[in-house]
């Protein structure tokens, strides 16, 4: 099915990040596409859904702060080491979804609910919990951003020895 | 004629044939055929010691044919035709058989029958070379000369090459004015410079050089004779002009199509890319805030298959140009494949990139189309690879279409007798190996009348065609390989087949003056123009044309000998 894009002139943020990771210099050469884990975790995984496709949607103008594909990506960051051309795609996801919270984008983030920041996206904790119910581990263990998950660690190991001060 | 004494000399090549034919047995089978008084191996026959032994042989055993049986003839055949000369031997008593290319090289597998096939090529070599005459060479005086059609960049690059070389060049111009196609741009890519800068200096240069003859406005009227002697005439302003010239050099260019697509001419803010040049450099182009550029059109369809090589590096030029006046415009490329060739070129569209000119691929089966009224409001583009159509807003769409053959290309052609090629362009003798010459000697071709050329490429091809015309009006001498046809009078019945058949023009039908033969219309060959094809002497009915090297006498004997006849 053939789909519409309108064009929309780019927001100065979005404009700047994409200048700031180097889009333009994308030649589609499509190893970003080849490299990627995701397509091993993800059926729904396409040109669309892809570094490439991503790359080229946000050149062109349309609305990808408001596109889902843009929360699965790992930012393991493989696509920017074999890029010829020196796009920073993971950079520039991370970047965009920070943009896209603070224009209030908010159902693919999950926001920790001990110190209230974002901390991944919804998709990988949702593909995180699957994979540690295969593995027998507790989903609950990721509900908290590192930080926090350390911070309680320390409370429920440390206190009682009477180690470390609490506040 | 003394009784054939012919020396065969059968080379090894190294292992090249050495190492599949077996050589001494070929030697010693050369050494059993009629006529051969001497047959010897060589290592390398191209060596200074196989040339000496060549001229030593002639002189030993009285030799007065000699057969090489080696490589080919394209790269060696004058280098053995020296050797004979050099030991006193008319060069044209010397015939080369190739066992390498035809016969080591292809059958490596099968090492026997190569070395029985190198026999029968011997056999046939030795066969014709009985039956050799010696010849003569035709020689011409080079008028020292040169036309020039042209005044663009390719050819005032070649007028002022060959005048500063101390010749005399009519220059032949059909505008008023020097410089062709480069007045009406706006810019040079990748450079992004005024154009003025450098066709001023070179018009200036050619204006003022003494040994320049400008003809302007004018055209070419007339041309006969043949390299070394042509006979122009010229409309100079309604003023017919007559000179001589040695060689002629076609620079005329081409013209940019103007499209009937994407409503152009309809729509006012639809433009060519040179329309969009012109208004630019008349600063008229008004506010634009939205810019979208399609490339190739016109051009890679089935009525006109060709790449037109310049107008993606046009397309990106403008294009920054525009991101230049304007750093808030959104400009869009619209573009098939790109061509941006070279490391200078490809660093451009880099850059062009980064300053924000965003491309998009489209299909010929799925093209943009322009939405608007009166004006063109939007594009919608297909991306075939996002499965998306576009709507590009769009308040100025540029179209780049390619450069086509001129109208008069085919007038010229008949006047200077040079062939045009697929699409309208002038046809070069070779693509690869005689770029800048045509298949008729003595004149040459450079620049966008050949191809479409960018303004470098143009200069470039301007020096060649001036550096390869240069080399007959330095020698002041022409020589014509003794490979020429020849008319019996007596035989001939005056059909006219032979001057139907000859693509070069070189025979003619005239009166015989020959005594006893007054008044009968008999084929005359021009041996300067004649290039030794040999359609006439296969054309002929009768037998009355013959072409030297390759008589029917000669020809049949070899093929005599192969199938074991004497």
């Amino acid at each position: 099915m053939k789909q519409e894009g309108k064009v929309i002139a780019g927001g100065d943020p979005l404009a700047k990040i994409i200048d700031e990771k180097k889009l333009s210099l994308c030649v589609e050469c499509g190893k970003c596409v080849a490299s990627c884990p995701m397509a091993e975790f993800y059926d729904r995984f396409s040109f669309l859904f892809s570094a490439r496709g991503i790359i080229k949607k946000a050149l062109l103008g349309l609305d990808i702060l408001k596109d889902s594909n843009i929360w699965f990506c790992l930012e393991c960051d493989v696509c920017a080491q074999l890029c010829p051309a020196g796009v920073k795609y993971a950079e520039f996801v991370e970047d965009i979804r920070q943009l896209a919270i603070s224009e209030g984008i908010t159902k693919n983030s999950v926001v920790c609910p001990r110190c209230g920041r974002y901390y991944l996206p919804l998709p990988t904790v949702e593909r995180l919990k699957e994979i540690m119910a295969e593995m027998g581990l507790a989903g609950e263990f990721i509900e908290l951003c590192p930080q926090c998950r350390r911070d309680d660690m320390a409370e429920k190991l440390a206190f009682p020895t009477g180690l470390v001060k609490s506040g | 004629m003394a009784a054939p004494r012919i020396g065969v000399f059968i080379c090894h090549c190294g292992t090249n044939i050495g190492g599949i034919v077996d050589v001494p047995q070929v030697v010693e089978y050369a050494k059993s055929l009629p006529y051969v008084a001497y047959a010897a191996a060589n290592l390398y026959t191209c060596s200074e010691e196989g040339i000496s032994s060549i001229k030593h042989a002639i002189k030993e055993y009285d030799l007065n044919r000699v057969v090489v049986a080696s490589c080919t003839p394209r790269t060696h055949q004058p280098l053995f035709r020296n050797a004979c000369a050099d030991a006193g031997l008319n060069p044209y008593l010397f015939e080369f058989v190739n066992i390498r290319e035809h016969c080591s090289w292809i059958h490596m597998q099968n090492r026997r029958e190569a070395t029985e096939k190198a026999k029968e090529l011997v056999k046939m070599g030795v066969a014709k070379a009985r039956w050799l005459d010696a010849q003569e060479e035709f020689e011409s005086d080079v008028y020292p000369a040169a036309m020039v059609i042209g005044g663009g960049v390719a050819g005032m690059s070649a007028a002022l090459n060959l005048a500063n070389q101390g010749f005399e060049v009519h220059l032949v111009e059909k505008e008023p004015e020097l410089g062709g196609r480069l007045l009406k741009l706006n810019r040079i890519f990748p450079i992004n410079k005024d154009p003025s800068e450098l066709v001023e200096s070179i018009v200036k240069a050619v204006e003022g050089h003494s040994k320049i003859r400008l003809h302007m406005p004018a055209v070419v009227k007339a041309a006969s004779g043949y390299i070394g002697n042509f006979d122009i005439s010229v409309d100079e302003g309604g003023k017919e002009v007559s000179f001589k010239a040695g060689v002629i050099i076609v620079a005329t260019g081409a013209q940019v199509l103007k499209p009937e697509l994407y409503r152009y001419g309809e729509l006012a803010n639809v433009l060519t890319q040179l329309d969009l040049e012109q208004r630019l450099k008349d600063g008229k182009l008004g506010e634009f805030q939205n810019v979208v550029m399609i490339n190739c059109v016109g051009a890679r369809i089935p009525e006109r298959p060709y790449c037109s090589r310049l107008c993606c590096m046009t397309a990106i030029k403008n294009a920054a140009l525009m991101k230049e006046i304007n750093s808030e415009a959104k400009v869009y490329v619209l573009y098939r494949d790109l061509m941006t060739y070279g490391v200078e070129f490809e660093e451009y569209y880099r850059e062009v990139k980064e300053a924000g000119v965003r491309f998009i691929r489209y299909t010929p089966s799925n093209l943009p189309q322009v939405i608007g009224a009166e004006r063109v409001e939007s594009v919608r583009v297909y991306d075939e690879l996002m499965d998306m159509e576009l709507e590009l807003p769009c308040d100025l769409l540029v179209l780049a279409t390619p450069l086509i053959p001129n109208d008069d290309n085919e007038e010229l052609s008949r006047i200077l007798k040079v062939p045009i090629g697929d699409g309208g362009f002038f046809l070069e003798a070779h693509v690869k190996l005689r770029p800048v010459e045509f298949a008729m000697d003595g004149i040459y071709v450079g620049g966008s009348c050949r191809w479409p050329a960018d303004i470098r490429e143009s200069i470039a091809q301007g020096y060649a065609a001036a550096s390869e015309a240069v080399i007959p009006l330095r020698q002041g001498l022409v020589k014509v390989e003794a490979i020429t046809a020849t008319v019996d009078p007596k035989i001939c019945k005056g059909c006219g087949t032979c001057a139907l058949v000859c693509p070069f023009d070189a025979i003619e039908l005239k009166e015989s003056e020959i005594r006893g033969l007054e008044g009968k219309i008999v084929s005359e060959v021009n041996t300067a123009l004649c290039k030794g094809c040999g359609l006439c002497a296969a054309a002929c009915p009768n037998g009355a044309v013959q072409q030297r090297g390759f008589t029917d006498m000669q020809l049949l004997s070899m093929v005599n000998a192969l199938s074991g006849k004497r």
